[in-house]
Formats: C-alpha cells, sequence, structure tokens
C-alpha cells in the first residue's frame, strides 16, 4: 500500500473523495450492532441471497424450457416442410423491431384495418 | 404452528462418539423448539415467550435465537429451514444411491463415481447448515463440535481470512519458501507454542524460550486421519570457510496421527510418535544476524519406517527439498521464528554441548576491488 504521500504532494483524489463522503454531514453514523442483532442481520443477509439464488434459477430453468420448446419446434417444422423452415430460420430483413407493427392475436380486431393511418 | 428446529447435526447417520461441551443441547428432530405465537414486543427474556419448553427437570429452557419475535427474521429461518430440508432430501437420495451401486453394480469405496458422490454429500451437508444461526452463534462463541464438517468449514474459512495470508506474507518476506522450499501451500493451520506461550509467524524469540522442543498443534479442516511429519530447518548456519551459510535440521518427527480430533503434534495431548532427529535448540552465535527456524508440516503417504528415515538423514548440510522427495512427502503446514544472538545463548550452548560457544563472527565489510 503506497499511501505515504510527501508534503507538498496532493492526496489522492480517490482518498479525497472518500473523506469526503464519510465525513460529510448527511452521512449515517456507522453502525455498531451487539451480537443478537448482529446475528439477525447475518441471518436475515443469508436467507436474502438463497431466496435470490432461487428466483434466479427458477428464472433460468424457465429460460432453459423456452428455449428446449423453440428448438424442438424448428426441428418438427424441419422434418415438416423445408421451405417453411428455410423462411422461418433466415435471418430477418428487420433489424429492430418496429413499434407500428400490430401484434399477432388469435382473433382478428373490433376496427378493422384503419385505411386513413398516416405516419407521424 | 409448524414444528421447526434448526438442528446441528447435518448427518443423519451419528458421526463419531466426540461429545462437545454445549451451553445449550442443540437437538435433533424430536420436537423441541416449538414456535408458539411470538411475542410481538420485543422482549427476549420475558418468561413465557414462544420457544420456552419443559425439561425433565421440569425447569423452562429458552431458545431465544430460534424465537426472536422480529418478523422479518422469523421469515428468513422460514425460508433457512425450507432450504435445509431441501438439502438433506438431496443427502438422503444421494446416500440411496450410492448404498445401491455398492451393492448391485460392485463398485468400490476407492472407485472415481464413489468417491465424487461421497464429495458431493460432503459439500450438501456444509450448505444445509452454512445458514443457520444457532450454529453461527455456537462457532463465534467458541463453542465448536470438530466432528461436524460445518464447524471445521467455519474454522477454515475463519484462517484463511486472517491467519493464513499472514503467515504467508511472512514466509514469503523472510524468504523462507524460496530457500527452504520452492513453494508452499498451507492447507492445515498449525500453532506453535514454546513453553506455554504462542508464536506468531516470523516472530523474534529469546533462547531461553526456545530450548526444549515446542507443543504443536496442526489443526486439519477435513474430517479424515493422516499421517504428519515435522521438520524444523536452520537455513542460516554460517560457513565461513566457503563464504556460505548451510542448512541444518533441528528437529524431525514421524508417524504423527492427526485429525479434526486429535489435533495436538506433540506436546503433552499427543499421541505417541517417532523421533527421528532430537530437538536441538536454535543457537545464534554472536555477530551472525538473525537465524530463521522453519517448521513443515508434512503428509505422510503412509507410515514410515523409522529405522530407514535415521540413517538417511544428515544433520548438518540437510536440505528440505531432498527430504521431501526421497519419502514421497507432501508439505500441507508450516510456521516459523527467529532467533538471535542474546544473553543466554552462551550458557545454552555450553549446556548442549555446541561447538562454537566461544566463537564470534564479524561482517568483513566487502571490498571493493581496485
Amino acid at each position: 500500500m503506497a499511501k505515504k504521500s510527501k508534503k507538498g504532494s496532493p492526496t489522492d483524489i480517490r482518498v479525497k473523495l472518500i473523506r469526503y463522503s464519510l465525513y460529510h454531514p448527511k452521512t449515517p453514523r456507522p453502525l455498531r450492532f451487539g451480537t443478537m442483532r448482529m446475528l439477525r442481520h447475518w441471518t436475515i443477509h443469508r436467507a436474502w441471497k438463497l431466496y435470490q439464488a432461487a428466483q434466479r434459477k427458477e428464472r433460468e430453468y424457465e429460460l432453459e424450457r423456452q428455449y428446449n420448446k423453440m428448438r424442438d419446434a424448428c426441428e418438427e417444422l424441419r422434418l415438416t416442410s423445408p421451405g417453411l423452415y428455410a423462411r422461418a430460420v433466415a435471418k430477418s430483413i428487420f433489424r429492430y423491431p418496429i413499434v407500428e407493427f400490430r401484434i399477432p392475436t388469435d382473433t382478428p380486431a373490433k376496427n378493422g384495418w384503419n385505411h386513413e393511418w398516416k405516419r407521424g | 404452528m409448524s414444528t421447526r428446529t434448526l438442528s446441528a447435526s447435518s448427518s443423519i447417520r451419528v458421526l463419531g462418539a466426540a461429545r462437545f461441551h454445549i451451553v445449550r443441547s442443540i437437538g435433533v428432530a424430536g420436537g423441541l423448539g416449538t414456535r408458539s405465537t411470538a411475542n410481538k414486543s420485543g422482549a427476549e427474556d420475558v418468561g413465557d415467550v414462544g420457544g420456552a419448553e419443559e425439561t425433565e427437570g421440569g425447569r423452562l429452557r429458552m431458545r431465544t435465537i430460534e424465537s426472536m419475535p422480529f418478523q422479518t427474521y422469523q421469515l428468513a429461518l422460514d425460508i433457512i429451514h425450507k432450504d435445509r430440508q431441501e438439502n438433506l432430501k438431496r443427502i438422503a437420495k444421494e446416500r440411496e444411491t450410492l448404498e445401491k451401486l455398492i451393492k448391485y453394480k460392485g463398485l468400490t469405496h476407492n472407485d472415481r463415481r464413489i468417491v465424487s458422490m461421497k464429495q458431493q454429500i460432503e459439500r450438501w451437508k456444509i450448505y444445509a447448515d452454512a445458514n443457520n444461526p444457532r450454529i453461527k452463534y455456537n462457532f463465534d462463541c467458541g463453542i465448536i463440535s470438530m466432528d461436524k464438517p460445518i464447524y471445521l468449514n467455519f474454522l477454515n474459512k475463519k484462517w484463511r481470512q486472517r491467519n493464513r495470508p499472514i503467515l504467508m506474507q511472512r514466509l514469503e518476506t523472510m524468504h523462507v519458501i524460496p530457500d527452504v522450499l520452492p513453494n508452499i501451500n498451507p492447507i492445515v493451520d498449525v500453532r506453535v507454542h514454546f513453553k506455554g506461550r504462542k508464536v506468531q509467524p516470523g516472530q523474534m524469540l529469546d533462547s531461553l524460550m526456545v530450548e526444549e522442543f515446542p507443543t504443536v498443534r496442526v489443526i486439519p479442516f477435513k474430517n479424515e486421519e493422516i499421517l504428519c511429519t515435522i521438520a524444523v530447518v536452520d537455513p542460516d548456519v554460517p560457513d565461513p570457510k566457503r563464504d556460505k551459510f548451510r542448512y541444518r535440521c533441528h528437529w524431525i518427527v514421524s508417524n504423527i496421527p492427526i485429525s479434526p480430533a486429535q489435533t495436538t503434534a506433540v506436546g503433552r495431548l499427543a499421541k505417541p510418535a517417532d523421533t527421528i532427529v532430537p530437538y536441538l535448540p536454535p543457537h545464534a552465535q554472536k555477530g551472525v544476524p538473525y537465524h530463521r527456524y522453519a517448521m513443515i508440516v508434512f503428509r505422510q503417504p503412509g507410515k514410515i519406517d523409522r529405522a530407514t528415515l535415521e540413517g538417511n538423514v544428515n544433520r548438518d548440510n540437510f536440505t528440505m527439498r531432498s527430504f521431501q522427495d526421497k519419502n514421497k512427502l507432501c508439505p500441507i503446514g508450516a510456521s516459523m521464528w527467529r532467533v538471535e544472538w542474546d544473553s543466554h545463548t552462551k550458557e545454552i550452548m555450553q549446556k548442549h554441548g555446541l561447538p562454537g560457544w566461544d566463537t564470534m563472527y564479524k561482517r568483513i565489510k566487502d571490498v571493493v576491488p581496485p
């Protein structure tokens, strides 16, 4: 730790910033916990980490299931219809999702097609 | 109200008979620590707060840690308890598969698959207990049961956080590591006590203190029994004829049984072991800079025959590297201290009949060639 500076040379800006935030009047004072308080803190921290890890794992599994289903569907399509498969797998001409596109739905819209729509 | 215990036993099969001294007895699943309606006022030592229960003697026993009436804390305990149950189920299932493999497929205990399954079970045992506040409290208070893997895990973490880096720093700063051994990876905690006093690695010691052999404690963090060898070498013996320093061996003890239950290697509570080279008191002659003394703890592959070892070891010109190679030893721990010439060195050298008690060295300043 080469923190020793000669008299006259300026202190490291990082040290200055740490001291500024540490001794700022609005910074809360350092907490000192008793044994039971510390134990509760530790337990709650461990439980929260466990909970977060479980959530993360659940998300990962869901993504994995989705990916597997997509892969299986593509495989089915490949075996069923090579033409459709080629079109499905080909790179899209669209680089970014287009905001004005209508979302695919199961049933047709109530208002039908808007022939008067203009951009802007 | 669910009956839920936070018990310290992470193994379903009882490990060993080592009873440990505890303040509160930690129960295995048996209906202890019933949760009743928590007292929301926050008082922890009020008589009937949930968790107090009758023992055989009729006394009320408080289980403060399990019953502290803080909502987030109790929710945390729930989560931890659920996680623990899952872990225990996993361990039980794995144990079943292990037994079936051994029984029906005829795999032996040395098989790669069995070994890796056992290692995984050990890891899960630690996961099951790692979040238990009672175990954390026990460890912080010093109530440690050396046959439970979770306490060994805590000890290991604590050692690796502070004392092991200090040891490595001292070994490297004093250049013991390139001199005595090329590199070392300490796995066990080695504690040296001379005349009852603890010795910090690299500490400068008095000649009187190091006159007799020390009590050495070797604390392994895995629950297995190993045989150890301790060797103490002095790499700073001056050799004025060749203008160099020599190595000298001060002490070798072999075939020491070490396990988490048996941590004293040499001393009052140690099991009998073979002293290959009897202890020679460290002595630094006057005028010489301080001598470093390195103690290396090796792990032996098996029991070593005492006679062969005694014949091979030469006290002067002793090289740790060749000692290690010849006997196929693996270094697992180290410690070191330093000794200087002081007012008692002369008496000690005379008492033990060590040559050179009347020699004083004087440094010849380096002569710059013309």
